[in-house]
């Protein structure tokens, strides 16, 4: 029965398995290779694909394959903690506003329209500057700057939903505004709210990497897609592996999660 | 017309309210609270820092007398002076700006001319080979990093096949050069930031205009256009592709943030000295009030673009004009 749905869905699929894989990578990654991510060999720089190094090294001698493997972990984790951070307030801000309406409502659109009005990473980078580039704060600050889809989303559902029948007679019944919402109003818009997060999940991996690669998102020596690119940068034209690879890990995810999420829109609709 | 500019112009007030507030909490977010053993082991916070903040914003006020300053500095456009430089942050800022604005420009052109035919064949025949490549193309382009496709041009075009210079925006011999030449340079400088500015929207807006084209097609006054015997290329043109145009100017003002903020990506990795790299750098030096007043005039662009979207939009649809 499973296995026709995602027989149909190859849009899914493809990008569950895709998903699945990396997540896979991510938490097996000590096993899955020799060397250890940070350790630094002077016999081996910038020396290309080999048997001994399937994908290369940098110019430390670090093994790219094993960076690459453990830098997964650090996408996965901004990718799932961030848009937990901007689910939730989506859905609280959003499930408020639609429940309410009036000028509650209006107020928090106001500051959807307020929040969608600076430029993609300026307030971030603003926020970093600040703070300090570290992977809680970033995957903390994505999360903040990346609610108001979400929070629109479950707004218009919560408008449709809340002059249904069953609303009302739970209203009848007497039951507080809190359980309405969370147990009957929310549970029948998660649908598109789930494709949303998912979808919100390409963006933080996105935004992590563009950060780290510009030197302000994880730093060195810990390993992520984007700060390895750094070195790719500095030595363009000298090793392709370093442009190509880490690249290439970045792309594959993000397709992979927009399939995932895609997947899942065309099912929902249905 | 002129009613409706001036509701949108009174629906921005609010707004910029809310800009100056939030800019005002991120300068709240800086380290080094007056007493604080936090900021007294926090090395990163210089005494003098905290100092120049404190008299640059009048830190030591209550927050609504500094709030009330703050708001009526950013509705002067008085965003104090550089810490690196002692120069007005206003000046620093109106210097880079010619060239980002040129960079958006060319790549909202450049999106324009490809991404709307695209969407337009494809729409014609859904399910066509046409179809089928470029919404797959369109699927690619939306997981490509920005960062990584300049990287990969960058590396092909400039350094192995040398055809085009690998960043900045002027070659080192560019003052001896004859004026057409000049341009040419400068144009050779462009394609590769262009381009990758624009790629991040083009496969957005092609999508966008495939969905509304295929919306309008099936709508009546179509049909109405086709019943009454006109030419396939008259129906397209005319009367479908014409209102299927409406809605892209929305997406077009949508997409501005976008570019804004993507420039502080691309100029930043093409060392192209414009206001996305400005940003960059005054992140990197903790030029606090550089930063403040990037934020707030980026937040206002895009502000200013969305406005120029709407008002378009209401120029090119009545029923917008008229409505509420």
């Amino acid at each position: 029965m499973i296995f026709k749905e995602l027989k149909r869905n190859r849009l899914f699929s493809f990008g569950l398995a895709i998903v699945l894989a990396i997540g896979l990578c991510a938490i097996f990654a000590p096993l899955l290779t020799r060397y250890q991510p940070e350790a630094i060999d002077v016999n081996e720089i910038l020396s290309s694909p080999s048997s001994k190094h399937i994908l290369g090294t940098d110019s430390l001698g670090r093994d790219l394959f094993s960076r690459l493997l453990f830098g997964s972990r650090v996408s996965l984790k901004v990718g799932i903690i961030a848009v937990g951070i901007s689910t939730l307030m989506g859905l609280i801000l959003g499930a408020i506003a639609g429940f309410y309406g009036g000028w509650i409502d209006s107020l928090l659109m106001r500051f959807v329209d307020l929040m969608l009005c600076f430029p993609t990473y300026f307030l971030i980078l603003s926020v970093i500057a600040i703070l300090e580039p570290s992977l809680a704060n970033i995957m903390i600050i994505i999360g903040l700057t990346s609610w108001m889809g979400v929070a629109r989303i479950v707004r218009a559902q919560i408008l449709s939903l809340k002059e249904r029948e069953f609303i009302q007679a739970a209203k009848v019944i007497g039951a507080s505004d809190l359980r309405i919402i969370t147990l009957h109003l929310l549970p029948n818009a998660m649908g598109p709210v789930i494709v949303a997060a998912i979808l919100g999940m390409a963006y933080a991996i996105l935004v992590e990497s563009s950060l780290s690669f510009l030197g302000l998102g994880v730093q060195p020596p810990t390993p992520s897609w984007g700060n390895i690119l750094i070195d790719a940068k500095a030595t363009l034209g000298v090793a392709w592996w370093l442009t190509l690879f880490p690249g290439l890990a970045i792309f594959i995810t993000i397709l992979g999660v927009n399939m995932l999420g895609e997947g899942l829109r065309n099912w929902e609709k249905q | 017309m002129i009613v409706y500019i001036f509701r949108r112009l009174c629906g921005l007030i609010p707004l910029l309210i809310g800009i100056s507030a939030i800019s005002f909490f991120v300068i709240h977010l800086a380290p080094g609270k007056p007493v604080g053993i936090q900021s007294d082991l926090n090395p990163k916070v210089s005494l003098e820092v905290r100092a120049r903040l404190e008299k640059l914003y009048g830190l030591d006020k209550p927050v609504a007398v500094q709030f009330k300053n703050w708001f009526l500095r950013l509705l002067r456009f008085d965003f104090g002076r550089s810490f690196l430089d002692d120069r007005l942050v206003t000046e620093k800022i109106k210097e880079r700006l010619p060239i980002t604005v040129l960079i958006n420009l060319l790549s909202l052109f450049l999106i324009f001319i490809i991404g709307i035919p695209i969407g337009v064949k494809s729409a014609l025949k859904p399910g066509s080979f046409f179809d089928k490549v470029s919404t797959s193309l369109v699927f690619l382009g939306f997981a490509m990093p920005s960062f990584w496709l300049a990287l990969l041009l960058m590396s092909f075009f400039a350094v192995t096949l040398r055809w085009l210079p690998v960043s900045g925006i002027k070659s080192i011999d560019f003052e001896f050069l004859t004026l057409p030449y000049k341009i040419l340079d400068v144009a050779r400088h462009l394609i590769l930031p262009v381009f990758v500015s624009a790629f991040g929207s083009l496969a957005g807006i092609s999508r966008y205009m495939r969905q509304g084209m295929l919306e309008v097609i099936n709508s009546d006054y179509v049909r109405a256009a086709r019943s009454r015997g006109l030419s396939e290329a008259r129906v397209i043109y005319n009367h479908a592709l014409r209102n299927a145009l409406i809605p892209i100017i929305t997406i077009l003002g949508l997409s501005i943030p976008g570019l804004i903020g993507g420039s502080v990506i691309f100029e930043t990795i093409f060392a192209i000295p414009g206001m996305g790299r400005l940003f960059f750098e005054s992140v990197m030096s903790r030029d606090y009030t550089l930063i403040m007043g990037l934020l707030v005039l980026g937040s206002v662009f895009t502000l200013l673009g969305n406005l120029i979207a709407d008002i378009a939009y209401a120029w090119v649809d009545p029923r917008i004009r008229y409505s509420r």
